[in-house]
């Protein structure tokens, strides 16, 4: 068993990492200026509305009406629709049901994806290739069909409008990706390590835990990033459930703020906007390597 | 508990004949089974329930009762409004797959080949991937607003045009719009993954190519482009299924208009669900747009399968 060959990674399988260059520049000459023209331009072009939003995010509302396009004075300045944004828009009541529901949908999803990533991936039981098709399934139908029938449902169980009628949908839409990273996780451990723990007297559940779920740090940070963001980006279910405004999550939050621009001002929203943003921006920054890794390879299995 | 081997041995032989020495199947099965459950209540029941309802004429309230039989079904394939939509969605794509693979491609060999900055450049230009969906679609509304918005203002700035151009007002605008919008999302995905297969290239080929003299143009596209063709096509089949499946980003924007120039296939369903009500003939409509796109999936597998080429 242990001496059978493993097939050659697939493309698929090995898209989401992004090697290490080697740090020879040697013999490679450099490209010719058009090249790095063209990019940057292309960054300049399609990152400009971004800065734009964030600079106009941090104006005092009249200088904004009355010229939309210019470019702030740094003196001008200021932080004051970030407050207005935070309280009297109500950002902050949205950011803590955002962070709520993300924060128990990810602690779910791991918990439940570690469990049956690993019992897929090592402990083969009666009707499993069943459950791995189930997963798969899941991915394959449109989230839209499903919302109508999922209404439905939510109405029976009385878990509309409530944290749970966020949080258990999202948690089913998250796992048969998190199901599927974990099992591909478990499944690149060298099973000699899982013999050697046997063999040296582990019970399973020893196995699991003292041996294997250690080993398991970037897949769980990979799943609960993804997560996450799915959850944290969704606006179709939050939607479509959610009535009381004081249960409205970040995305709902923002496109009400934004009707309301003509109340509040712009830039109250754009600073609603960069509010909103932000988390992601700042994982991104945080470990690029690593998110760019995770995003791609869950975009991908997705 | 077996700890010791020939317990385990004994165990084997009792049991199926499972895979060798240890894994418990029992475990196995308690650890998966609680995914099951919140799979089972949020995903299989609704899926049956959709199906039974298919059948009927349901607004929603009061009982089940107004059994139409097969009737939504061929109204679903009989309704022109239907596959309009999924023309839309064909048009999206299309432009999604050419703009999001074609200047990702070029980004990527770009950063391939260190273009000053690439550094910065690489995480910079990934932004708009990973953008929550209702923050871009609120910017580039904003972009698109007629008045005061981005693109207007600089047209007329820069003393291109004059007139106020309704972006997402106009039919004929509108889908471009939109489809550009969305394609500004693709692009540093495509940009992304098309850059990690280039360096999977074995640096000896490109060194040997700059050796012999290879523009950067010819280095492109008689090295480059063959080793990440299936990379390539990964990239596409991913681009559409994203494409057929979601429709967030143009809701926000749009909300399907103006008279329906924007709705596509799955937001087409959305409606007749939630304004109009129409519980039995949406359920219909959600198995066939499940199928059509379900005929999509086998062919974007067998082009992945294809991409099983070692580099």
């Amino acid at each position: 068993m242990e001496n059978q060959l493993k097939p050659p990674p697939r493309v698929v399988d090995r898209i989401g990492e992004i090697p290490r260059r080697s740090n020879r520049r040697g013999r490679r000459q450099r490209m010719k200026p058009a090249w790095a023209l063209f990019l940057w331009i292309y960054a300049l072009v399609s990152l400009y509305p971004l800065v734009w939003v964030l600079m106009q995010s941090l104006r005092p509302d009249l200088d904004f009406l009355t010229d939309p396009w210019s470019i702030p004075a740094f003196q001008d300045l200021t932080f004051e629709p970030y407050p207005s944004a935070w309280s009297i828009a109500r950002m902050a009541d949205y950011f803590a049901n955002s962070a709520i529901v993300s924060a128990a949908t990810v602690a779910l999803v791991l918990i439940l994806s570690i469990g049956s990533g690993y019992a897929l991936s090592r402990l083969k039981f009666k009707g499993y290739q069943a459950v791995y098709v189930a997963t798969m399934l899941m991915m394959a139908v449109p989230a839209a069909v499903i919302f109508l029938p999922l209404f439905i449902v939510a109405n029976d169980l009385g878990i509309l409008d409530s944290y749970l009628g966020l949080i258990l949908p999202y948690t089913t839409f998250s796992l048969p990706l998190g199901v599927y990273l974990m099992k591909a996780n478990f499944d690149s451990l060298p099973s000699e390590l899982f013999e050697a723990a046997r063999v040296d007297g582990c019970s399973e559940w020893q196995v699991f835990w003292k041996v294997i779920l250690p080993l398991a740090p970037g897949g769980i940070a990979t799943v609960g990033l993804l997560t996450f963001m799915g959850v944290w980006d969704e606006y179709i279910w939050a939607l479509v459930s959610v009535r009381s405004q004081a249960l409205f999550t970040l995305p709902l939050g923002l496109v009400t703020l934004d009707q309301n621009k003509f109340q509040y001002g712009y830039n109250v929203s754009f600073a609603g906007m960069v509010i909103t943003a932000m988390p992601v921006i700042l994982a991104l920054l945080v470990s690029q390597r690593g998110f760019l890794k995770a995003v791609t390879a869950g975009a991908i299995k997705g | 508990m077996a700890s010791d081997i020939d317990g385990v041995r004994l165990r084997v032989d009792v049991k199926q004949g499972g895979s060798g020495p240890g894994p418990s199947p029992r475990l196995g099965a308690l650890m998966a089974l609680p995914a099951l459950v919140p799979f089972a209540l949020f995903f299989l029941w609704p899926l049956l329930k959709a199906a039974r309802i298919s059948f009927y004429e349901y607004d929603g309230f009061g009982p089940l009762d107004d059994w139409v039989g097969l009737d939504n079904y061929v109204r679903a394939l009989t309704d022109s409004e239907l596959w309009i939509a999924l023309l839309r969605n064909v048009f999206v794509a299309a432009v999604n797959v050419v703009g999001g693979v074609g200047v990702g491609l070029l980004l990527a060999y770009g950063l391939f080949r260190k273009v000053a900055g690439w550094r910065f450049l690489q995480v910079a230009l990934f932004i708009p991937f990973i953008l929550p969906v209702a923050v871009i679609a609120l910017i580039w509304r904003f972009i698109y607003e007629p008045n005061q918005g981005l693109l207007n203002s600089f047209l007329s700035s820069t003393g291109i045009t004059d007139n106020t151009i309704l972006w997402l007002g106009n039919e004929w605008l509108a889908l471009p719009a939109v489809s550009i919008v969305w394609t500004w999302q693709h692009i540093p995905f495509a940009m992304i993954v098309l850059l990690a297969a280039m360096l999977r290239i074995p640096s000896e080929l490109i060194d040997a190519a700059q050796i012999d003299g290879a523009t950067d143009g010819q280095t492109l596209r008689h090295i480059v482009l063959p080793a990440i063709r299936p990379t390539a096509w990964l990239v596409t089949a991913i681009i559409i299924l994203r494409v057929s499946k979601a429709f967030d980003v143009i809701f926000i924007m749009t909300g399907g208009g103006p008279a329906n120039a924007t709705t596509t296939g799955t937001l087409y369903l959305y409606k007749q669900a939630f304004p109009f009500s129409n519980y039995g003939y949406a359920s219909a409509l959600g198995f066939v747009i499940a199928i059509v796109l379900g005929g999509i999936l086998p062919l974007t597998i067998r082009k992945m399968s294809k991409s099983n080429v070692e580099l």
